[in-house]
């Protein structure tokens, strides 16, 4: 038991009058418009500024509620593979299978019919289901063949839908 | 002789009350809900129905089909009575509270109630006593000692506050000396200086205040929902019961609120009285007479009712998600030590100003 009692402001001490002050809190909240869920499949988080201007835009907690920025631009979602027009930019040299910490990619390099490169993926797998989504493939790159998009919105009806294929993360730059 | 027309209305009356009685309960576990969330800054469940309508019926589908448990080491016999016990006196509670002006139909008076009882109010206290055996029956035969803890704070709850509500009752009978509801209530519709209807609230106000913090507890309401306290009983007295059991007790605390709010609403807040509004239609003083059909002017009061009994309620929901829960000595110090000398001195003074004629 503390020793020592604290002392209360009269208002405190009537306990009524700091009830009614509590009730317009959460009616304040009730009639808010604004709901920080969002009604997922229907819709979905806007992709909007980047991380330093959600920290400026967290400092002013009313602005902040008022134009939250939902997701960040370099957002960590699912990956893409970069093609130069036709010609994948991946020179299967498995830099990304190495360095990754989840065994999540495989690939099988082939000899190349484009003079251009000696080689590339025959197969390229990511299997989303082991990935954490660290980044470190995006980083191991050394022709930035493979980067990552803010697509966070992964659902399958069956796993082998969550194991990426070279033609499913396609991407052609022009 | 036996009038079976009036028998025949009243039965239907009660099949009416009890239907509706029943649909605000599945109403108010998805009011619960939604309102909860939005206090939250949530959506709450909305994908069954439109705005989640339908909820209550999914919940109910899902209840039945679950596995009734009943534990090996339990005392069978009560372990299926207490919900029972809890539910069927909360029902049961709702008969006497009054809904609008008696009808006069073909000679026939007919009261919008179920039953008119002589001692209304009494019969509700002693019908809602035997609700609170459920729980503690409950608790008991669940052979659990979070189920038994979560009982014996019920019973120790109840003893405190049962009496600090009674006593502020007192008030509210010595001002309009009946226990009839309906005559509380039709008494509520007479005026004060001429203009100020003589509610409850105003001519109770600390009675009111000591009435709704005892009902809270009553109902094991948050701030007093210390029988089943999920941070330190895991789930009280329904921590071992799982399927209809379960609703049963969860939809005997929802059919208490029902009740408590209507009483609330009956004696302090006019009950079914509308400012003004009479059986002929609407009579201001100095004013005039508006004349209006007695079919009107019930479903008008009824209305009223209506606004009142569910303004109660969102104001039980809106408490709950305001305040934190009282630690148990905090509970009983407030009964013991605050609400029961207020109540008293509230008899004192109530006699005192109807001495001096006041009120």
């Amino acid at each position: 038991m503390s020793s020592e009692k604290k002392k209360y402001r009269f208002t405190e001490a009537v306990y009524l009058i700091e009830i009614l002050r509590g009730l317009s809190v959460t009616i304040k909240h009730f009639f808010i418009k604004r709901k920080f869920a969002i009604n997922y499949p229907e819709e979905k988080l806007r992709i909007t500024g980047n991380t330093k201007q959600i920290i400026q835009a967290m400092d002013k907690d009313a602005q902040y509620l008022a134009e939250r920025p939902e997701i960040i631009m370099n957002y960590r979602g699912k990956h893409r593979l970069l093609f130069d027009g036709d010609l994948i930019r991946c020179v299967a040299c498995k830099m990304c299978e190495t360095v990754c910490p989840f065994f999540a990619i495989y690939i099988e390099p082939e000899e190349s019919r484009d003079p251009r490169k000696e080689r590339v993926p025959k197969i390229f797998e990511l299997d989303l289901t082991r990935c954490a989504y660290c980044g470190y493939c995006v980083e191991a790159c050394p022709e930035n063949a493979i980067t990552m998009t803010s697509d966070y919105s992964l659902v399958a009806k069956q796993r082998p839908e969550l194991v990426l294929q070279k033609e499913t993360m396609r991407k052609v730059i022009e | 002789m036996v009038d079976y027309i009036t028998i025949l209305i009243y039965a239907l009356i009660s099949i009416v009350v009890f239907a509706v009685l029943l649909s605000t309960v599945a109403v108010l576990t998805l009011a619960e809900r939604r309102i909860s969330a939005f206090m939250q800054d949530r959506l709450g469940p909305n994908r069954v129905g439109p705005w989640g309508l339908l909820q209550p019926v999914a919940d109910g589908i899902k209840f039945i089909m679950k596995e009734d448990v009943i534990p090996l080491e339990v005392n069978r016999f009560l372990y299926i009575l207490a919900p029972l016990m809890t539910i069927i006196p909360a029902m049961l509670a709702f008969a006497v509270v009054p809904f609008g002006h008696d009808l006069f139909l073909r000679g026939r008076v007919i009261n919008l109630q179920v039953a008119n009882f002589d001692i209304g109010i009494l019969y509700i206290f002693a019908i809602a006593a035997m609700g609170i055996f459920g729980i503690i029956i409950g608790g008991w035969a669940s052979n659990n000692k979070y189920s038994l803890l979560g009982g014996l704070r019920s019973a120790s709850q109840f003893i405190s506050y049962e009496i600090a509500m009674s006593l502020a009752v007192i008030g509210i009978l010595m001002v309009y000396g009946s226990l009839r509801l309906n005559d509380i209530a039709q008494y509520q519709g007479s005026l004060w200086f001429g203009f100020i209807p003589k509610w409850g609230i105003l001519v109770q106000p600390l009675g009111f205040i000591i009435f709704i913090v005892s009902v809270y507890a009553e109902t094991n309401r948050v701030p007093f929902d210390l029988p089943e306290a999920e941070a330190e009983l895991v789930g009280g007295y329904h921590t071992e019961y799982s399927s209809m059991k379960f609703a049963f007790f969860f939809m005997g605390e929802y059919a208490n609120m029902i009740t408590a709010s209507a009483l609330i609403a009956t004696l302090y807040f006019g009950g079914w009285q509308v400012p003004y509004l009479h059986n002929i239609g609407f009579i201001f003083p100095k004013l005039g007479i508006f004349h209006l059909q007695q079919w009107l002017v019930a479903l008008i009061e009824i209305l009223s009712f209506a606004i009142k009994v569910g303004f109660f309620l969102f104001l039980f929901l809106w408490i709950r998600w305001t305040l934190p829960r009282f630690r148990f000595d905090q509970l009983t110090d407030l009964g013991w030590k605050v609400l029961i000398p207020l109540a008293l001195l509230n008899i004192v003074v109530t006699g005192a100003l109807m001495m001096l004629r006041i009120i």
